[in-house]
Parts: C-alpha cells; structure tokens; sequence
C-alpha cells in the first residue's frame, strides 16, 4: 500500500524539487566518505587474505581480476547496502518517526502540503538513485584498495592492475550487480521512510522506529541480494 | 542561499564523477568486448561447440580479436558467429580454420583461428570459415583408456615371467640358478685352460730345433707320415668349423637353448659329455703335441661357451629394463592427465 | 484596561448571529473496537466567535478538530466546513479547505530541520508558487511582528523556548490568513504568565485577522479569557453549552467541578 502510493506520488504533478535535491546530498554527499573508507578497507583487505589461497595455485596473477570482480559483483553493493541502511534508513526512520511524534507531519497536511510527496518520495527517489552512485564509489575505491593491498607485498604498477581489472570484467559482472543496486536504495528509502511515517505516537516509538528501519533493511538487502544472485543466474 | 549554492556544487561533482566512473568502465569494458569498435562477422560451424558460451573470446596466433556473437542450433550443426575487430581482417585469409580449445585448465573455452596461407585473399563480413573438429576431452579420455588396459595387460604378463623365473621353472632360470650345470660348465673351462697351457708347452718346443720337431724337419719318410697326419686333422678341424658355425647360427642347438627345456637337458648332457670329451682330447694333446693348429680352435671354443652365458643374461637384462621403461612411461604418461581432470572438474 | 476592551467587543460580537462555518453532526470515532472515542458529538462553529471546548484527557478534543481537517477519518457523522463537506470533496480542494482553516497544535509542530523563516515560508511557498521574494519576505515578517518575534527569524526551532514556539506556530498559521484557528491546548505546558500572554495573542490576533477560532483546553483561565461560548465533552458526548458564566453556575456538579 506504501509502496503503491509512492508510485502514485510519484508521477503526481508538482515535484518538490529543491526538497529531492536537498535529500539527495544529505543521503548522497553526505554518506561519501563512510562508504569511501569502508570501500576502501573492503579492497585492501580482501586483496590481502585472497593472496595466500591463489599464491598456493600460483595464480597470483589473478588477484587483481578476483579482488575486483568480487568487489563489483557482490561485496561492494552489499557493504554499501548495509552502510546505508544503518546511516540513511536509520537517519529517515529517526526523522520521519519525531517528525509523525512531533505532529510535524500532520502540521503538513493540515496546511494543505502532501507531506508524503514532500518527505517520503523525494527521500526514496534520493535513496534509489544515490545508493547506486555511492556503490560505484565503493567498486572505485574498493579497487583501489586492492590496489594498495597487491602492493604490500609484490609491485604492480596502476596501469597495469586497471588493465588487468578492467579485462577481468564484463557486463554480466556489472550491469546486474548495478541494478540491484538501485532496489537497495529503494528499499532502505521505502523501509526508513514507512517506518518513520507509520510511527506511533510517543517519544519511545521514534527510537523503535529507527531501530527497525535498520534492522529491515539489513534483511531486506540480503532477500534483495540473494533473490538478484537467483535471477543472475537464470539468465546467465 | 549561499550554503545551498555549496552543496548543489558538491552534489553536482559526487553524481557526475560517479556517473564518470561508471561510465567509464562501462566504456572499457565495452571497448574490450569490440562493442564501440568497427568490427565485422565471420561464422563458422562446428558438429560440436564443446563447450563455448557467448561472449568468448576469438583469437588468431594467440591474439585476441573479437568474442563469440552468437551460437546458434541447428539439426546437425552448431553455428558460431564471431565478432571481430576489423583491423585484423586482412590477416585472416579464406583457408584459414577455426577450432575451439580452452584458455588454461581451468579457463573459458577460447575459439581459435589458425592463419591460412599467405596467398590467399582475405576473409569478407560474413564468410565462412572451415572448422577443425576440437579436441575433445572424451576423446582424450578414451585414448587414454585404451593406454591403461595395455599397460595393465604388460605388467600381468611381466609378473607371470618374473614369477617363473624366480621359481626355477623354464630353462632361463635353470642356466640362471643351476648350481650343477654351472660347476660341469666351470670344469670344462679349466680343462679348457689346462689343454691350452700344454699346446703353448708344445709350440715352444716346436720352436726350438731340439728334439722331435727337428728331426721332423730333416727326416723324408718321417715327413710324409707328418704330411698325412696333417692333412687327417686339416678334415676334422673342417668339421669342427662347420660345426662352430652351426652352433653360433640361429637354428643351432644354443639358440634352442633359450626356448627348449628338452635342448636344456640334452645341452646338460652334452656338456657332460664334452667335459669327458675334453678330458680325452687333453690327453689326445698331450699325444698330439706336434700340431699347432688345434690352438685356435680350442681359443674359439671357449670364446663361445662364456658368450653363450652372457648373450642369455644380456637378453634378460634388457628384456626386464625395457619392460620396466615402458611402465614406467606409462604410468608417467597419464598421470599428468589425471591430476588435470580430477582439478578441472 | 486593554483587555476589557477585547471583552467587550467580545461580546458584540457573539451578540450578532453569523453563519456557521463548521457544523459538526453526529460525529463517530473509535480506536479499535473496544475504544470508541467520540459518541456522536454535535457542534456548530458561527462566524467570528470563539468556542472553547472543555473536557478531560481522552474526552475526545483533541479527535474532534482533527476531524474537521480531515486529520482523523471519522467512522460516522458529518463535517461541514464553510458548508462543505469533507468527506465528500477530493483531495485537492479538501487542501483547498484546509488552506482556509489554520491548526496550531499541541507543541506547535515546527518543522525542527528549517529557520523559523523557512518554516513561515514553507507553505506559502507551496500554495502561492508566483509570489516573488519581497512578497514572501514582507507576509513572513508581517505574520512574526503579529506575534511579537520579528527578532526570531532565523533562529532554529530548537533554540526557542516553549512559548516562543507557539507564537511562531501560530505565526505560520497565520501567514496563510485563515478564516478559521483551531487551537490544540495553546496554553499546555506553559507557566501562567506566559499561557496569560498567549491567550492575550489569541484574543489580538482574532482582532487583527478577523478569524473564527475553536480553542481545545482544559486551562480555565485560557477559556475564560477567550472563549465566548464553551462546549464540555465527557467520554465522547457533549454535556454542556453556554458563556462561562452561565455554566460556572451550573447545577450539576460535575461541570461546576470545572471552574474550581
């Protein structure tokens, strides 16, 4: 029902502009550098346990392609699904939630503004469309952090560990893990925005309700993940 | 006013260099897999695609120059289309065959396109290739099979002989393992040896001009006794030599020796005999000590006996080394290839 | 000297019959099955006067003007505001309505994330899409002189104190010029001073923009002070209706338990 008033909103004339672009650098902009950094750390470390497994096969070479691809494919997304679900879904359940406790909401429409066009589509259309950007941040630094890792011990240089990277993927690699992507921010947007909105009355409720935005959309990013792993792998 | 013109600043950079970044790779990943280059077809068909998927690469002399575009179905074949760099068009000539094989152990397939010759015109979008049929694993496999049951059959047989001849059946381990036979065999060498001794005794007083040999030389009647007696023994060393010659040859008795045990205990016999015979014809030496040209045959005759034994432990020896040769390559052979399929599949 | 003033035009006022503006008819609400909240309540709201609505927590007050914006669904009954109904109109001039009908609520509901300019210009922005810059800089300020904070303006709400609140509540109300204010316990949560002065601003701000208010409170000083007539609910009915002084002298006891 939430959802189906969404779209319907949605595609609802007046779009509040100004409100969506606010959303999106706070959900966005603002969820860079905790993402860069665990993007990065993600890399690093993932680089640094492959190598002793592929250096028993002798296939260290192979290190960059692995470490990458796993990066795209899934830990990347994830991570950064997760991260956002704990940061954003928290942070709208929280805001939604005092706002609905506060009577800020219905001070909205009670005004005769739609406070769910104004709160709840711009913040998910903001989810929808930063988590990806922010997960292609994550693939970027990620890669980087391999990049590092495979430099601890051997020496590559960046040309050659991009090329190598680069010739490791291929669209089946990308595309699906983008746009799983794009439901994960849907649904950490959906997940805080519904828990907020529908928040009781009451001080305590707002806690609960950031609270189980976290929790939901950590599980519902795992059902996304696993159901986007299913598909992948029908067409494939 | 002012700190909202900041952050649509800082908005606009994140979203456009992650649109960059994302756009970027799309890019060369594109770019690898020949999407944003000019390319053109070429088909090729195969009874069996063994293996190759959509989207593996083609290479020519070990180059990559496209993907496979399309495999299609059909009733009785398997139609791959390539997509190629346009480039590397020229290179490939009309005769030139393509066939799949696989990239590494535990690689994609790859399609492979051997060059044609030099000559010849170059390929048009959309022609044809000729096809080599790939090497398939099953085939490999019952190569291999066929490799395995003989060297299983090889080894049977080997134990069977090595058993037999470790339990002093068949002749070979009699000659390898009969005391007796090898004492009779030892005595006629020492006789051998005796007998030559008394004929180098013999030549010396031959040579000097004392004694029977001068007088030989100055007595007429005496002379024509000795002439006679020379020619007599000139027809038995004849048939001596025929029969050397009969012995050393293939038909002989001594190459019977190896197959025979019948030969074998004849030939143990005989020995015995021709240790009695040795004995008289020492003291027949001893008599006939004014005749030189025994010497060489009696060098002949034990030069044989000692060849006849090592000939025989000769043939053994390399009979058991080649056969343990040949195991071992097999064994050798396929073991590689075993320890490459347990990890591909 | 000020205030008997205010009380006497107070009472010119209700002494002409004006047109009703709200009309409340046989209005039902209920929480759930077992918790029914309104019973049937009866009201009408005439141009230009202030009802107070009295009653204890949970009588259904606060439901009741919720109700009539549409807040609250009501299970039965009619809502007529300026002889519309509202369950009937769809949702674009249902806002059209609400626009008219100004709601201050409890804890004044300013929006914590904005300065009290943005929360002043939020919907007049909304609602008046070509108003230019100055226009909308004059209304904001104008609303704010009304309620006596000009010097607020870009303060954050969580830097004001729980009058100064209300005041800008009432402020953002105000600058969509309502015809009718209704008040959700203005006075709650306030010490008697400051309560007296909200009062006192309810009473000026009525004068200035001509508006109908239905006031919900249980702060007799408050009703007093402002209420021309006053309606007592208990458990979801309507008891009682008339002036204060008429009903401090009411026989029953427990609506004299009010005014102690």
């Amino acid at each position: 029902m939430f959802i189906g008033r969404f779209f319907k909103e949605l595609f609802s004339f007046p779009f509040e502009g100004s409100e969506f672009v606010r959303q999106c650098f706070a959900i966005g902009y603002k969820s860079l550098p905790l993402v860069g950094i665990t993007g990065f750390i993600m890399g690093l470390v993932l680089t640094i346990q492959s190598r002793p497994t592929l250096a028993e096969f002798g296939a260290e070479s192979w290190l960059p392609g692995m470490v990458a691809l796993s990066l795209i494919r899934e830990i990347a997304p994830v991570i950064t699904g997760l991260i956002c679900a704990g940061k954003i879904a928290s942070g709208i359940g929280a805001e939604l939630g005092s706002m609905k406790v506060t009577e800020q909401i219905d001070a909205m429409e009670v005004s005769g503004i739609n406070p769910f066009k104004y709160l709840v589509v711009t913040r998910i259309l903001a989810t929808t469309l930063m988590v990806p950007i922010l997960v292609v941040f994550a693939d970027g630094v990620g890669i980087l952090g391999g990049f590092v890792g495979i430099n601890i011990h051997g020496d590559v240089n960046m040309v050659r560990y991009s090329s190598q990277v680069l010739e490791s993927l291929d669209f089946i690699d990308i595309v699906p893990a983008t746009i799983k992507t794009f439901f994960f921010g849907f649904f950490i947007g959906m997940i805080g925005c519904f828990k907020g909105y529908t928040a009781a009355s009451g001080t305590e409720s707002v806690g609960k309700a950031a609270n189980a935005a976290v929790v939901v959309a950590s599980l519902s990013i795992f059902i996304i993940d696993m159901l986007a792993v299913q598909i992948t792998d029908l067409f494939y | 006013m002012r700190k909202e013109k900041g952050s649509n600043w800082k908005l606009g950079m994140f979203v456009m260099i992650g649109l960059v970044l994302f756009a970027g790779t799309i890019y060369f990943v594109g770019k690898q897999k020949n999407l944003f280059g000019s390319t053109f077809f070429l088909t090729a068909h195969f009874k069996s695609a063994g293996g190759l998927k959509e989207g593996n690469n083609v290479r020519f002399s070990g180059i990559n120059i496209g993907s496979v575009n399309t495999i299609t179905l059909t009733d009785t074949l398997v139609i791959v289309e390539m997509l190629i760099r346009k480039e590397v068009q020229e290179f490939i000539k009309t005769d030139a065959t393509a066939t799949i094989g696989s990239d590494g152990l535990m690689g994609d397939k790859v399609l492979t396109i051997n060059p044609g010759s030099t000559d010849t015109a170059f390929v048009k979008d959309g022609d044809i290739i000729s096809t080599r049929k790939p090497i398939d694993m099953d085939d490999i496999m019952a190569s291999l099979k066929t490799n395995v049951d003989n060297a299983a059959i090889i080894s049977t047989e080997l134990a069977k002989f090595t058993y037999n001849m470790n339990n002093n059946e068949g002749l070979l381990s009699k000659v390898m393992g009969d005391e007796a036979f090898a004492k009779s065999l030892e005595t006629t060498l020492t006789n051998l040896q005796s007998s030559s001794e008394q004929f180098a005794k013999f030549a010396v007083m031959m040579n000097s001009d004392k004694g029977a040999m001068s007088a030989l030389m100055t007595d007429e009647v005496m002379a024509n006794n000795i002439r006679q007696t020379v020619a007599n023994l000139q027809n038995s060393s004849d048939e001596f030599k025929v029969f050397s010659g009969k012995m050393n040859s293939d038909k002989g008795a001594l190459s019977r020796l190896v197959t025979d045990e019948k030969v074998g205990n004849t030939l143990d016999k005989t020995l015995i005999n021709l240790e009695g015979a040795t004995r008289k014809l020492d003291e027949n030496m001893e008599a006939l000590q004014s005749n030189f040209l025994l010497r060489g045959f009696f060098k002949k005759k034990e030069k044989a006996a000692a060849k006849v034994k090592a000939d025989e432990k000769k043939a053994t020896d390399a009979k058991i080394k080649a056969e343990k040769k040949l195991l071992e390559e097999g064994t050798q052979g396929f073991k590689p290839l075993l320890v490459k399929d347990t990890t591909r599949f | 000297m000020k205030q008997e003033q205010l009380i006497e035009t107070r009472s010119r006022q209700t002494a002409v019959i004006s047109p009703p503006v709200i009309k409340v008819k046989g209005l039902f609400k209920s929480f759930g099955a077992k918790n029914p909240v309104l019973k049937g309540v009866d009201l009408t709201v005439r141009k230009g006067e202030n009802l107070v609505v009295l009653g204890k927590s949970g009588s259904g007050k606060s439901v009741t003007i919720k109700c009539m914006v549409g807040l609250v669904e009501a299970d039965k009954g009619e809502i007529r505001l300026f002889d519309q109904d509202i369950a009937t109109v769809n949702t674009k001039e249902l806002n059209q309505l609400r626009m008219r009908v100004g709601f201050l609520f409890q804890n004044a509901a300013l929006y914590d994330s904005m300065t009290v300019r943005e929360n002043l210009e939020f919907p007049l922005r909304r609602h008046f899409k070509k108003l230019t810059e100055k226009e909308v800089e004059l209304a904001v300020t104008g609303a704010l002189e009304s309620v006596g904070l000009a010097q607020a303006i870009d303060k954050m709400p969580s830097e004001l104190s729980g009058g100064m609140r209300k005041r800008i509540g009432l402020a953002r109300t105000l600058i969509l010029k309502p015809e009718i204010i209704l008040y959700d316990e203005p006075t709650t949560g306030l010490d008697t001073i400051t309560s007296r002065e909200i009062s006192e601003l309810m009473l000026k701000v009525q004068q200035q923009y001509k508006t109908t208010a239905v006031i919900i409170t249980h702060d007799m000083a408050c009703a007093k002070l402002t209420g021309h007539r006053l309606v007592i609910l208990k458990e979801g009915v309507m008891v009682a209706e008339g002036t204060y002084d008429e009903l401090e002298k009411s026989g029953d006891a427990w609506i004299r338990s009010f005014f102690i």
